[in-house]
């Protein structure tokens, strides 16, 4: 009677990515104030990016997109951040997560990344977010200075510190996770 | 195909009932699975269900590993290569997964921080109800049945993250018990708590087995588990040495050699031997090291409440106190980390009050409670450097000392993060050590350690105060502290209720109870 | 009590009619119930730290639209900004984000995404506590660290071990997980939730004003 084959015989559970996911959104929120800057009236905050890449390439586009919704969200319960958090974070992770998967190069998935918050995120804050709050569009070049500052600077440190986890054997990029 | 599952998952494997429930076959296992580099070796163990099992054995050993092949979690979560067998209540664990196991083989790992998830301790027992599909009514009635039996029903309503360590770790007990296991298995449960609390999960333990529960665990303390268990084995390079009643094992002579009747002959401490050095010829100079008044609170409660005492070049000073007394917090007010809110530190008649903490680690080194926190370099040998260099002070020649004295040539380009327990406590005081501080603080410096780390750091003490420096440590242990400081420091609620020498206060039963640092747990 | 689920779509009304606000009048009218709410739940206190983080957001979001819009845009943007964050205050403080996430996944949000946010916010002060740590680590060993832009330069030292410690613990939770069987099919829930005839009743009536009040030729 117990000599069942399990079907899906040590099948890798999802069990990692949740808690990968978990210590990733709690970096995003917790790391914000260690690592944010003040650059003229924007204020640069490159934490909400780095864990973009980081998941982007450690879970895949959609846990990535999951990850930045959720920072956003607990953010915005915790009053530090603003409902803009959302276009800023998701488009960006996704693109990343996505162009990473196709190519499975690491800095396809920065230039996803970059060009994803850089450009996507403010022409689609400007045309829905936006107009949510003041009836009108506002220019897109408001907001490109900030989230540009923010995502270039988080891409980098996201580059860099998966170079580093791969130095330090912490991360096997080739298999598992993915 | 679910049918084929025993009808509840709830109930102990009965096919198995007491007979060898857990049986390896000729088991090995390496995380790696080329080239293998074989943890656990030719393991042939079977354990009843009904047993009180002590796994001992040096630091590095296997200890942990062989406790991950019980529920599955190796092979199916770590991934390796795994040789033979294991069979747990009659199924191997090869072909079922670890959600399979979880509600008969309970597992309480070493670190409570990330094993309690959840907003509350309630919740906490109820997670692994809600994963087995227990209807609610029997959820409601177990969770606090559970709670009551480890005396833990005023913790429900808290948040985990705010417990004390002891009471993290009756949680996490309590949130496996209540899944009615067959046996519970639990990884090093003493490495960081005070006798009191020692005491407190012991008896929880002794009163699970005696319910039937089986009880299978890995420690380094040998006077808190030897007496309980009814059969141990000892671990080496994943082989196990030798298998039998505690009472004889620990008699034998394998069992000298890894250094386990060291913690054994700790049941009763006694003071050191050999002589230390005195501390008190050179009290009539000026202190080293003085606190005035040190009073400090988060968030309005005192942690620390008009500290004051004097330490003089040389010396050997232990803070004793239970979880929460306050000893890491006091320590790092040593060296600017905390800075109090009343009082002042002055360090060489010199109040520091103006210095920043990177400036005081010239003069103060320190290692921390968790050592895998303090490391920041890819490489040992990057690690010990990195203060010197920083502060301009590199000494080759006592850099050169201070890796020999602690035994680091073969680890230098490892790295620290991935050390065993032991290598990285040693890594963490060399570091300390490399700026030639003139005083060296730890905190805990002999948690999860095994009998010949102990014995070996209690040698380098005193070869480091012989140089004219002084040292302070955190620790719970009696036992270590007895025999490598003649001036202790009890703590109490952020309080020094006593500063005296361990000849007088270990034979004060009553104070050491009142302290929490006796285990018989006060009614 | 309400079912969570209620209560979130109470709030969304809420949302709706803060976002079609475009006088100053309604938005202070709105502000101002919220703040009654607030104060018969006593979370005044609350209310007031969260304020002060709050405010400089909407200035600084009121001031870029003012910049591109002009001056009444901006005031209103601001006030609008922070209205809607208040309602989104208000249900957070009479609803626990484990109900919300389980309610949700009744609703058919998978589990784990509803898992993610319950338990990141238990995590967030850890890594809190670790940063702080590193920080004092290599302050110990003397090198001075300090947050900020200067964390960003010194990024190795400061991300660095912290990440890696980061990993240490994800892996940690995974292991603790697995081992309470997280991810197994059929699980069932320690709380109950479920609509019951009063939730339905105030849904109604949400909905019911909502759509007067957009409705009617009173514009808002
Ligand atoms: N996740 C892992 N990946 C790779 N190697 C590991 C892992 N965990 C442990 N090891 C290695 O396996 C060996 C046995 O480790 P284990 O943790 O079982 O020792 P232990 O007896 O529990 O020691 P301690 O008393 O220090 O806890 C060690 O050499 C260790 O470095
Ligand atoms: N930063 C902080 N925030 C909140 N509470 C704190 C903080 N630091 C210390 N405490 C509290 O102060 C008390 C003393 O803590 P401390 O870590 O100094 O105890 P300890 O004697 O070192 O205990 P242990 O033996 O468990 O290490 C505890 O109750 C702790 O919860
Ligand atoms: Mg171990
Ligand atoms: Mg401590």
């Amino acid at each position: 009677m117990h000599t069942r084959k399990n079907p899906q015989k040590a099948k890798p559970t999802d069990t990692r990515k949740v808690a990968y996911a978990v210590v990733f959104v709690a970096m995003g929120v917790a790391l914000a104030p260690y690592t944010s800057f003040p650059v003229g009236i924007a204020k640069i905050n490159p934490t909400q990016h780095f864990v973009n890449i980081l998941s982007a390439v450690l879970l895949g586009p959609w846990w990535a997109v999951t990850v930045a919704a959720v920072i956003g969200l607990i953010r915005n319960a915790m009053g530090v951040g603003t409902l803009l958090a959302f276009p800023g974070g998701m488009i960006g992770a996704f693109l990343a997560g996505y162009l990473y998967r196709r190519t499975r190069n690491l800095y396809a998935g920065a230039g996803g990344e970059i060009f994803g918050t850089g450009i996507l995120a403010p022409v689609a804050s400007a045309l829905l977010v936006a107009p949510v709050f003041m009836g009108k569009a506002i220019p897109v070049l408001a907001l490109i200075p900030s989230f540009l500052g923010s995502t270039v600077a988080g891409a980098i440190l996201g580059v860099l510190a998966v170079r580093m986890l791969e130095r330090a054997d912490l991360v096997d990029l080739t298999p598992s996770l993915q | 195909m679910n049918s084929e599952k025993p009808e509840s998952p709830a109930e102990p494997g009965k096919a198995a009932s007491a007979e060898n429930f857990i049986l390896t076959e000729q088991l090995r296992y390496s995380y790696k699975k080329a080239p293998p580099d074989w943890k656990l070796n030719q393991m042939d163990l079977a354990i009843q269900g009904n047993e009180y099992f002590l796994i001992a054995g040096p630091s590095g050993s296997g200890k942990s590993t062989l406790c991950r092949t019980f529920n599955g979690l190796i092979p199916h979560f770590y991934g390796g290569l795994l040789e033979g067998r294991v069979q747990v209540g009659g199924r191997n664990t090869a072909e079922w997964t670890v959600g399979d196991f979880f509600s008969q083989v309970g597992m309480v790992f070493q670190n409570p921080e990330s094993q309690l998830f959840n907003r509350t301790v309630e919740n906490e027992l109820a997670f692994g109800l809600e994963s087995l599909g227990i209807p609610r009514q029997e959820m409601k009635r177990r969770v606090p049945n559970t709670a009551q039996k480890l005396g833990i029903t005023h913790l429900l309503n808290r948040d985990p993250h705010s417990l004390s360590g002891g009471e993290q770790q009756l949680a996490s007990i309590a949130a496996m018990l209540c899944l009615k296991p067959k046996v519970l298995v639990l990884d090093e449960p003493y490495a960081n708590l005070d006798p009191a609390h020692v005491g407190r999960v012991r008896k929880a333990l002794r009163n699970i087995h005696g319910r039937g529960t089986g009880i299978i665990i890995a420690e380094h303390r040998m006077n808190y588990t030897a007496p309980d268990a009814g059969r141990m084995i000892l671990v080496d390079q994943g082989r196990i040495k030798e298998d039998g009643p505690p009472s004889f094992l620990l008699t034998s002579k394998n069992a000298d050699r890894f250094g386990l009747t060291l913690g054994w002959k700790a049941e009763n401490p006694r003071v050191a031997d050999r002589p230390l050095p005195g501390n008190s010829n050179e009290r009539n100079r000026t202190p080293v090291l003085t606190a005035e008044d040190i009073t400090y609170k988060v968030g309005g409660r005192m942690v620390l409440d008009r500290i004051r005492f004097a330490i003089h070049r040389g010396e050997s000073v232990a803070v004793l106190g239970a979880n929460g007394a306050g000893k890491t917090t006091l320590l790092k007010h040593l060296n600017g980390l905390v800075r109090p809110a009343k009082g002042r530190i002055r360090l060489l008649g010199e109040s520091i009050r103006n210095r920043k903490v990177s400036q005081l680690a010239r003069q103060v080194g320190m290692a921390f409670q968790n050592p895998a926190g303090q490391f920041f370099k890819l490489t040992v040998q990057e690690e010990i450097l990195a203060g010197p260099r920083a502060m301009d002070c590199l000494d080759e020649a006592w850099i050169e000392e201070i890796i020999r004295l602690f035994e680091l040539v073969p680890l230098l380009n490892r790295s620290p993060f991935r050390l065993s327990g032991g290598e990285k406590k040693r890594v963490a005081f060399a570091a300390a050590l490399a700026a030639k501080p003139d005083i060296l603080v730890m905190d805990e410096p002999t948690a999860g350690q095994d009998g010949h780390f102990r014995s070996s750091l209690g040698g380098l003490l005193s070869e480091i105060r012989s140089r004219g420096r002084t040292v302070i440590f955190a620790t719970h242990d009696l036992a270590f502290a007895a025999e490598n400081s003649p001036r202790w420091l009890v703590m109490q609620e952020g309080r020094i209720v006593r500063d005296d020498s361990p000849e007088t206060i270990l034979p004060d039963i009553r104070f050491l109870e009142k302290v929490g640092l006796h285990e018989t747990v006060r009614k | 009590m309400l079912d969570p689920r209620t209560k979130l779509i109470l709030v969304i009304h809420y949302a709706v009619l803060v976002v079609a606000s475009g006088r100053l009048p309604s938005l202070a009218t709105e502000w101002a119930v919220l703040i009654g709410f607030i104060l018969i739940m006593r979370r005044l206190k609350a209310y007031g730290r969260w304020l002060r983080l709050v405010l400089p957001m909407a200035l600084f979001f009121g001031a870029v639209t003012a910049w591109s819009a002009g001056a009444p845009a901006g005031i209103l943007a601001g006030l609008k900004l922070l209205t809607l964050t208040t309602a989104f205050f208000a249900f957070f403080a009479v609803t626990l984000p484990e109900d919300l996430g389980n309610a949700l996944v009744k609703m058919g949000l998978p589990y784990s995404a509803a898992f993610v946010t319950t338990t990141a916010m238990q995590f967030v002060p850890v890594i809190g506590r670790k940063a702080r740590g590193v920080i004092a680590a290599q302050q110990a060993r003397g090198i001075p660290l300090e947050p900020g832009l200067y964390a960003l330069r010194h990024y190795p030292a400061f991300l660095a071990p912290l990440l890696l410690q980061a990993f240490q613990l994800a892996e940690e939770l995974a292991e603790a997980l697995e081992a309470r069987g997280f991810g197994r099919p059929g699980r069932s829930f320690y709380k109950e939730y479920r609509l019951r005839a009063r939730d339905w009743i105030v849904m109604g009536i949400g909905a019911a004003v909502t759509a007067a009040v957009l409705m009617s030729p009173f514009r808002l």
